[in-house]
């Protein structure tokens, strides 16, 4: 490791030591769930380790408690969506069950995929990201997409643009 | 990463190829043309590269389901509140936050108007940790690039959370609220405003330089010119927050104004009915449950004139 590491390590330590209370405080009235709010603590620093430009962004904050907040309500954010998409799958699969047959390494690898792909998607319209999946995932040509949403196919053209663009930009911007 | 300028011209121009080469109907032409527009300028050529990722990437989602889970999970995403505790998963939920935290992304930080529908709940989180849940047929603005929030409560009726050592402002066109770590609710009526405060206090200061102080445990209304007394908060007068309307011997037509916030089009009870009392726990996510229970418990009928009119008679 290299010095600014070891100087991270104990700007880090330093700042677990004076808030991981207070924001352990902070997060259980926020997921009603103690044991999940000490998970999140812990995600938390590790972000704060991990972030890029970590030692000067630590350097920077005048207010910790507002950094670890902020990054704390990003992890509150991306674990409900975590749950949401897991309960969609297990909907998914109650209703198709032969379609979703596979292993448990399989399982856990393609909700990853899905994750990651919802989170790239989330920013768009319902209509937008609708068109968007059916036509790339499912390859259901733009004319039966307009009719299934009940649009024209200009304005399928043109969500799909809108979508390809906002997912290159994500994908650049987000180093995926 | 940051993007030129260039680049984003050029990644537009890529997804708009990107579009017409995926459509079913593709001309000869369209391919000459997007091979010219690939060989005129080095950034066409980079973002093409990103569009070809892109498509690797979708193509190579694996499982027939997958859309059906993503547009299932982004539904669920944006059902209301309500609807999501309906389902039995109250994970932000409580007090705090629910669902509508997703929505946090959807507010500029600059006075963004922000509102939720007729038997919607939405809630957000601003900068500093405080937390805003606007009850049904509810409108903010939210100035959010202070250090403390301001919010401008147009229509209806919100709570508001505020953290510890964290501040924010409510105003409405009868006064503003300053509150420090506290838990409060503000209404609006047409001729008066009314503060809650369920949690450490909060201060209302009047156009006219007017103030007062509201401690937990109190309700206070206010216009322009002046204070009502204070007085000691209904039971249950945030169950609402919680998807519920808690009610103890109160008469049928508050009752029925009530209810009728959170349902669209127009209900109302006759006069002959107006002062029966009743009390319970109604579940404002299914006013429809509401209604048929009022006619098993009360002496009374409700007609339909259609979905949108009902009028509540003696039976």
């Amino acid at each position: 490791m290299s010095t600014p590491d070891v100087a991270l390590n104990s700007q880090v330590s330093q700042l677990y030591r004076a808030q991981s209370k207070w924001l352990h405080g902070w997060l259980t009235p926020r997921v009603n769930c103690t044991h999940l709010a000490a998970d999140l603590v812990q995600d938390v620093f590790v972000r704060v380790m991990t972030a890029a430009d970590a030692a000067a962004k630590l350097e920077a904050v005048r207010e910790p408690k507002g950094y670890l907040a902020t990054i704390a309500r990003r992890l509150m954010i991306d674990h409900l969506r975590r749950v949401h998409l897991e309960r969609a799958w297990l909907q998914v699969l109650a209703e198709q069950p032969e379609a979703l047959d596979i292993s448990a390494e399989q399982r856990l690898s393609l909700l990853q995929t899905l994750f990651e792909l919802d989170a790239m998607l989330a920013a768009l319209g319902a209509n937008v990201r609708e068109a968007f999946l059916l036509s790339q995932v499912d390859g259901m040509p733009y004319k039966r997409i307009a009719a299934q949403l009940g649009v024209s196919e200009v304005t399928v053209r043109r969500y799909i643009a809108k979508a390809a663009e906002h997912c290159m930009i994500y994908s650049l911007t987000h180093g995926q | 990463m940051a993007l030129s300028a260039e680049q984003r011209t050029a990644l537009r121009q890529a997804a708009h190829w990107y579009s017409q080469l995926n459509s079913d109907e593709v001309q000869p032409s369209d391919h000459s043309a997007w091979q010219s527009w690939l060989n005129a300028a080095p950034a066409n050529a980079w973002a093409w590269q990103q569009a070809e990722r892109l498509q690797t990437r979708m193509s190579a989602t694996p499982a027939p389901a997958t859309s059906r889970v993503l547009s299932l999970a982004a539904h669920g995403r944006h059902a209301t509140r309500r609807r999501v505790v309906k389902a039995g998963l109250v994970l932000l939920g409580g007090s705090a936050l629910g669902l509508g935290s997703y929505r946090e992304m959807q507010y500029s930080p600059l006075l963004a108007d922000v509102r939720s529908g007729v038997g919607e709940q939405r809630s957000l989180i601003l900068k500093n940790g405080s937390t805003l849940l606007l009850n049904s047929a509810s409108a903010v603005d939210i100035d959010d690039t202070r250090e403390q929030p301001h919010v401008r409560l147009r229509q209806g009726e919100i709570m508001v959370e505020v953290p510890e050592q964290q501040r924010c402002s409510v105003v409405t066109r009868h006064g503003s609220i300053a509150a420090g770590h506290s838990r409060f609710c503000v209404r609006l009526f047409d001729d008066a405003s009314k503060l809650d405060v369920f949690g450490q206090q909060a201060r209302v200061t009047l156009a006219s330089g007017q103030a007062m102080e509201v401690h937990g445990g109190q309700s206070c209304q206010f216009d322009g010119k002046g204070f009502s007394a204070v007085q000691t908060l209904a039971n249950a007068a945030d169950a609402w927050s919680r998807g519920l309307l808690i009610v103890n011997d109160q008469r049928l037509d508050t009752f029925v104004t009530e209810v009728s916030r959170y349902r669209p089009g127009w209900l109302h009870c006759a006069p002959s009915v107006a002062g029966l009392r009743i009390s319970g726990t109604y579940r404002l996510d299914d006013t429809e449950q509401i209604l048929r229970a009022l006619a098993t418990s009360l002496p009374v009928q409700v007609q339909r004139r259609t979905r949108f009119w009902v009028t509540i008679t003696a039976a």
